[in-house]
């Protein structure tokens, strides 16, 4: 999952930014409108944490520019404006929720997943397939109720291939949803992760989940 | 009884008055007339036959005597009332006016126009205690919603460093949060004492204690102070105010002034370019004008009049943890200039360079 996180207060947004990445989300920063608009013209993300009160180009101008490129981006307003016609206003022109500043990190993080389920019209947060079962709340895989110890990036990997079963993703394509804008890492780190994932699912039964194609990358059918 | 009934309304004791001068002058008035009658009469009728006579006749003209008295007292009394009504129709407007007033939205002033003139100067003083009242009202509504405004953001940094620290398990990262959420309650320090000197500027203004300054001595001072905080913007700040300038100025508000421009420039202003503090004399009359000049590339013309705007979020700010200030910096400057009686002009040349002169400072 790849976020966006537009937000003028460095240290804000260093704090959403580390806990985000820390559960697994691929996060990039946007520190005024302009940079904003930058990123949503370059990337796709799943979700966009939009302030409304930013240097330059303001929140709702951002959030207008990304209605009217038909991204399916979905946004989460979080601002100290706490007047009823901001939340319209902002509403009005496309954003999913609003949440007033300050706000409880877990409140933040529950809305953020459950905008993600709609962006991939899920009612629960369950994701199954046969025996293996993603809670994406508690982001916690289990094969016959047992948990797979699998780190924030392998659960992010399997989370995305299960969301869209069937659907071919390259190693440049999952590591553009795994990783942020500013990593060094190389997309081979692709590579690797789905090995040590593979490793770990068939220790705990599963062996045959994730398909590898020749040139088109990584599925699960 | 009577007394009180009387004296509670104005109408009534116009009326009681009234028809007291009215019947006293009439009853006055009847006596008179009726010894002249009298005296008439007698030298008229002498007889015995003529004095059952005349004692009718006096009769008749003491029955004429008291109807025309009461008639007249009649005719007094309802024009008496007619027109205190319609005169005292202007207080009772007012009156209903004055009840329809809130006491929690006093933003209604009493209707003057008719109002008999012994009691307009009272109407007028009411309506600009009203007037004051109201903006009193409102300068505390503005305050508490600028307070709760400014508050939100270093509040939600402090809870969401917290919150996102506490999860941390590596030492270093733990203490990097706690640098930040320190550095937060900082920032919300500087929020709560700029909103508060801006709420106190009337009476710091009523207050502030005039002294002989030298404005070279506290640049000085205040570059000294800031480079505690933030020693490499300091070493960008140039002052060229000469030693031998003194004013006549209150050194706390001069320094919170000047505090918040160097600020302003730092936080807004190219880190990579000097900071100039200059001192300039106005013209003949012996008044000067603090200058600070600092380059400002993301800054626009367009933007000059929104400067001191409190919400306005044109540039991106430098938030760092050893930044000084907040951002509402020249917001507080404007404040304290307006109500020190200085002029503050904005600037912008074609260099990109924002000059901010506080015009008015009387020089020694």
């Amino acid at each position: 999952m790849k976020l966006l996180i537009v937000e003028d207060s460095a240290r804000l947004s260093a704090a959403l930014t580390s806990d985000f990445r820390r559960e697994g989300f691929a996060v990039d920063h946007a520190g005024d409108g302009n940079a904003a608009l930058g990123q949503i013209e370059t990337h796709d993300y799943d979700l966009m944490i939009l302030d409304l009160m930013l240097p330059g180009v303001s929140g709702l101008e951002v959030l207008r520019a990304l209605r009217a490129s038909q991204a399916p981006t979905r946004v989460l307003v979080l601002s100290a404006r706490d007047q009823i016609e901001d939340r319209v206003a902002a509403l009005n022109l496309g954003a999913d929720d609003y949440l007033v500043k300050p706000f409880d990190l877990g409140e933040l993080k529950a809305r953020t997943l459950a905008l993600l389920r709609r962006r991939y019209g899920e009612t629960s947060g369950v994701l199954a397939h046969g025996e293996l079962t993603l809670d994406t709340n508690a982001r916690l895989a289990t094969v016959r109720g047992a948990p797979v110890p699998l780190t924030p990036k392998e659960y992010a990997l399997l989370e995305t291939l299960l969301r869209h079963r069937g659907k071919s993703f390259t190693r440049v394509a999952l590591f553009e949803r795994l990783y942020d804008g500013l990593s060094d890492a190389s997309d081979r780190v692709v590579e690797v992760i789905v090995s040590t994932l593979r490793t770990k699912l068939a220790s705990a039964g599963i062996r045959t989940l994730i398909e590898t194609r020749r040139g088109f990358g990584y599925r699960v059918p | 009884m009577f007394r009180e009934w009387a004296g509670r309304s104005l109408q009534r004791r116009l009326l009681v008055s009234l028809l007291l001068g009215v019947g006293l002058s009439l009853a006055v008035f009847q006596v008179v007339v009726d010894r002249l009658v009298d005296r008439y009469i007698e030298r008229s009728f002498t007889q015995a036959a003529d004095l059952a006579q005349r004692d009718q006749l006096m009769r008749e003209v003491d029955l004429i005597l008291l109807g025309g008295v009461v008639t007249v007292l009649g005719v007094c009394a309802l024009a008496t009332v007619l027109s205190v009504r319609r005169g005292l129709q202007s207080l009772d407007r007012v009156a209903r006016a004055a009840q329809e007033i809130s006491i929690d939205q006093p933003a209604r002033t009493l209707p003057l126009s008719g109002v008999p003139t012994e009691i307009q100067p009272l109407g007028e003083r009411f309506n600009q205690l009203i007037e004051r009242l109201t903006e009193a009202l409102e300068h505390e509504r503005r305050f508490s919603a600028d307070l709760a405004h400014e508050l939100r953001t270093p509040l939600t940094e402090i809870r969401t460093l917290g919150e996102a620290g506490s999860a941390r398990q590596d030492v270093a990262g733990l203490q990097e949060f706690l640098r930040q959420t320190a550095a937060a309650a900082v920032g919300m320090q500087s929020v709560i004492e700029s909103l508060l000197a801006v709420a106190r500027a009337d009476r710091v203004a009523a207050q502030q204690a005039l002294e002989p300054m030298s404005v070279a001595a506290a640049v000085r001072a205040r570059i000294e102070r800031l480079r505690i905080t933030a020693p490499e913007d300091c070493a960008r700040i140039v002052s060229r105010v000469s030693e031998g300038q003194w004013i006549q100025a209150d050194p706390r508000l001069f320094d919170a002034m000047l505090l918040n421009l160097l600020a302003n420039a730092i936080q807004h202003g190219d880190p990579g370019a000097a900071i100039e503090i200059d001192w300039l004399q106005e013209g003949s009359g012996g008044n000067g004008a603090l200058q600070v000049r600092n380059a400002a590339p993301q800054l626009a013309r367009e933007d000059l009049p929104h400067l001191t705007d409190r919400f306005w979020r044109g540039m991106p700010v430098k938030h760092t943890a050893d930044a000084p200030g907040v951002g509402l910096g020249l917001w507080v400057v404007g404040s304290l200039c307006r109500v020190l009686g200085l002029t503050l002009a904005l600037d912008l040349d074609e260099l990109r360079r924002l000059t901010v002169r506080l015009a008015g400072f009387r020089a020694l």
